[in-house]
């Protein structure tokens, strides 16, 4: 920063599903910004009204009804998202998303296309108007959180959003990790601290060791598609149920019918926090009028399977954090959804502690964002924030398994180089895929993208030396950067990022990767059994050919070898045929004195270890 | 491979005092972590990144003992760890059976079994750890290596499903 400008406000932004805010650091502490009316909130809704201008925040909810397919809301759970997986959403979305490019989900409005990061930017902007109001000077750079599950593309996405919305993003910081700011800034709370953040679409939970200044993510585990808008549809699947019964038959329903039951179920919702029973004249329009009376116990049933969710994700981060239930000093409760009693009794149950009540769950991110932002603006060196990387980054290797490189919950920013060659001589270019995951198998992670190596000096095949770095940084993105080890010069690298794995892929991989754990251990042994297979026979020949066996050893070892080699050849060949014709080999090979090849079998067996 | 020791400015020891470590990590974590060059050049605070990467990376390395005891060896004889790879067929064999039984067990085997390998495991860190402090990588080398094999017996059989 050069020394002669004056330091630069920068403020902190909460961009939520449902709501969204600004605040600021100042001497006294960390305050929400508040427009005219004295709100902090500002509902994440964008209306496009067929005459006049856009509406955003309170104005465009107010329009919701009326306008009902040119009213777009929770766009987050949009953001950064591949189409494939959202086909659920859609039809429960009184607006229209068709796919546009690369299968990328766009809102449209008329014969106009809007990108989520287009909808996600009129939100920001509006944010940005408020704040620069309040503070009566222009405001242009923010710290701006994400759910702390958020991937990479979504983490791009919100960042493209700013952009869009002239806004210099400093930094992404994590929802969990900027209300532990707001909650622990004082001193007064150090120790162990668990945050559990359910907001209108996601959820986060993050455990934090606070101590003198340092906030240290432990870690982390989550779900970029679970939150309050959910529970509403389960209050909605109700209403509709209802609709159904009464019109003797599935019904058609308008945007105003979806619209007007979204709204409905959400006011049950908050209702039934206070209430144990609530009912409530629903006027659908043209699909008729319902009446529909629900207790908090029916509604709790309902959202339980929701719920139990995230007490797994709490369970799995104290166990990644390598601590038990009773080394946790604090619960702080974060987002809207936390009012609903039966999260609390939840939360309660697994901690076996009442969470903290002093923190306001509206405010305490952008709290905590503004705290952040005066880090990054340069006037406070008090603060460490040390975050993590929530799930693991790997690359494909050989038969579609993914070899880690970045395990979870690793400290960011965190590196990796390795090394690549090539496989062919004069290969000028090498593809490398990167998944984000934690199974085994490529087609159960996301894929982040495609990274091509171009510009590969002609050699003979396997001799380039590629050292390929891969960064993640302070806002959880990744970079990454290629040099050929013999010519030192950087190799030009083309990045293709692909979004063809969605969010609920990568909630489903982490929810099937319990499941699914002896299937994926069956399916990696496969592979690695064809793998120890095929460097044996490769082992074997190479160790013939320099052995002096008798002929008849040789040629029972050849038979043996041509079996093998003719089982991996088809792709049908069953394990147990293959594993049978291994164990033949190696016991032959293991009876044979001749170290030449017992000593490449050797190599074959611990190579994989 | 950088080594984690010279970024964390420590002498490659096995018995680190985790208390110096931390405060050694958190000094350095002040000193490079990039959020305390916003406004610099992009070089500046690319290479800041990197600092901190390697920063946090070694600390993460050197937290571990069996990493840490892999990163003295190193420095102690380079090159030991991918020297010592091959290990005897007879280990292999037995290694092999530890797993086949670590599959097979009963949940009534399970709290013997744990006690038993979880002390196997004790030891390997025992020897290995004498073996470092006498100065002898190779030999600590083919400990580690032989040591995996209980390390995931004991993984394995906590944690059938994670991995």
């Amino acid at each position: 920063m050069s020394s002669d400008s004056e330091p630069q406000t920068v403020v902190g932004i909460d961009l939520g599903t449902t709501n969204s805010l600004a605040a600021i650091a100042t001497p006294n502490g960390a305050r929400v910004l508040r427009d005219r009316d004295g709100e902090a909130l500002i509902p994440s809704v964008v209306c496009f009204p067929e005459d006049g201008d856009v509406l955003v925040g309170r104005d465009a909810r107010a329009r919701a009804l009326e306008l009902p397919s040119r009213t777009i809301h929770s766009i987050k759970r949009l953001v950064g998202r591949g189409g494939d997986d959202l086909d659920a959403d859609m039809a429960q979305l009184p607006y229209r998303v068709k796919m546009g490019d690369r299968g990328l989900p766009r809102v449209r409005i008329d014969d106009e296309e809007y990108s989520p990061e287009e909808i996600s930017a009129r939100v920001l902007e509006k944010v940005k108007s408020v704040a620069s109001e309040a503070l009566s000077r222009d405001v242009t750079r923010a710290v701006i959180t994400v759910p702390a599950y958020f991937d990479d593309a979504q983490r791009q996405a919100t960042k493209h959003a700013a952009e869009i919305a002239g806004l210099e993003c400093l930094r992404i910081v994590n929802e969990p990790t900027a209300a532990s700011l707001a909650y622990g800034i004082d001193g007064s709370n150090d120790g162990t601290v668990l945050v559990y953040d359910l907001g209108g679409g996601t959820f986060d939970v993050s455990i934090l060791k606070i101590h003198e200044g340092v906030f240290r993510v432990l870690a982390t585990a989550g779900d970029t598609h679970l939150g309050g808008d959910d529970f509403d549809r389960c209050i909605a699947d109700k209403i509709t149920a209802l609709l159904e019964e009464k019109a003797d038959g599935v019904q058609e329903l308008d945007a105003y019918a979806l619209q007007a039951i979204r709204r409905s179920a959400e006011s049950l919702k908050m209702q039934l926090s206070d209430a144990d029973a609530a009912t409530l004249a629903i006027d659908l329009g043209d699909a008729g009028e319902v009446e529909l009376s629900i207790t908090r116990d029916e509604f709790e049933a309902e959202i339980l399977p929701l719920v139990e969710r995230t007490i797994q994700c709490c369970k799995r981060a104290i166990k990644d954090a390598e601590l038990t239930v009773t080394d946790i000093d604090d619960v702080v409760l974060v987002g809207g959804s936390t009012r609903v009693p039966l999260v609390r009794k939840a939360i309660e149950a697994v901690t076996k502690q009442a969470p903290r009540t002093d923190v306001d769950p509206d405010l305490a991110v952008a709290l905590g964002a503004a705290l952040q932002a005066q880090v990054l603006a340069g006037t406070d060196k008090s603060l460490l924030l040390l975050d993590v990387i929530p799930l693991s980054l790997g690359l494909e290797t050989m038969g579609g398994v993914v070899s880690k490189l970045i395990l979870r919950n690793a400290t960011i920013p965190t590196s990796v180089t390795e090394e690549f060659s090539t496989q062919v001589e004069n290969q000028s270019a090498v593809d490398i895929n990167i998944y984000q995951g934690e199974r085994e198998k490529t087609e159960d992670c996301r894929k982040l993208g495609a990274f091509k190596l171009r510009g590969i000096p002609p050699m003979p095949a396997g001799l380039p030396r590629i050292a390929v770095t891969f960064t993640i940084d302070a806002d959880g993105v990744l970079r990454v950067s290629a040099k050929e080890q013999r010519t030192g010069e950087e190799a030009g690298i083309q990045v293709v990022p692909s979004f063809g794995l969605t969010e609920s892929e990568v909630k489903r991989m982490m929810d099937e990767s319990i499941e699914h754990a002896f299937e994926d251990m069956a399916a990696r042994e496969g592979v690695e059994l064809r793998n120890k297979a095929r460097a044996m026979v490769d082992g074997t020949k190479k160790a013939l050919a320099m052995a002096d066996l008798p002929p008849d050893q040789t040629y029972s070892i050849k038979k043996l070898t041509k079996t093998l080699g003719k089982l991996l050849d088809d792709d049908g060949s069953s394990m147990d045929d293959i594993r049978n014709a291994v164990d033949e080999l190696s016991s032959l090979t293991g009876q044979i004195a001749d170290d030449v090849i017992s000593s490449a079998v050797r190599k074959s067996l611990t190579d994989e270890s | 491979m950088t080594d984690a020791f010279a970024v964390l400015g420590l002498d490659p020891a096995m018995n680190l005092c985790p208390v110096e470590l931390e405060t050694r990590y958190l000094e350095l974590s002040r000193e490079f972590h990039p959020d305390f060059a916003s406004g610099e050049s992009a070089d500046t605070q690319a290479e800041r990144i990197r600092r901190s990467a390697d920063v946090n990376d070694a600390y993460r390395a050197l937290r571990n003992p069996w990493v840490r005891a892999e990163r003295v060896a190193e420095v102690l004889d380079p090159g030991c760890m991918e020297r010592t790879k091959a290990l005897p067929p007879m280990f292999l064999m037995e290694a092999m059976e530890l797993a086949e039984e670590v599959a097979g067990r009963s949940d009534d085997a399970r709290p013997a079994l744990h006690a038993k390998i979880e002390a196997d495991v004790n030891d390997y860190l025992a020897r290995i750890t004498q073996a470092l402090e006498e100065s002898r990588g190779a030999d600590a080398a083919v400990l580690l290596h032989e040591s995996r094999y209980f390390r995931k017996a004991l993984h394995d059989l906590d944690d059938p499903e994670d991995f």
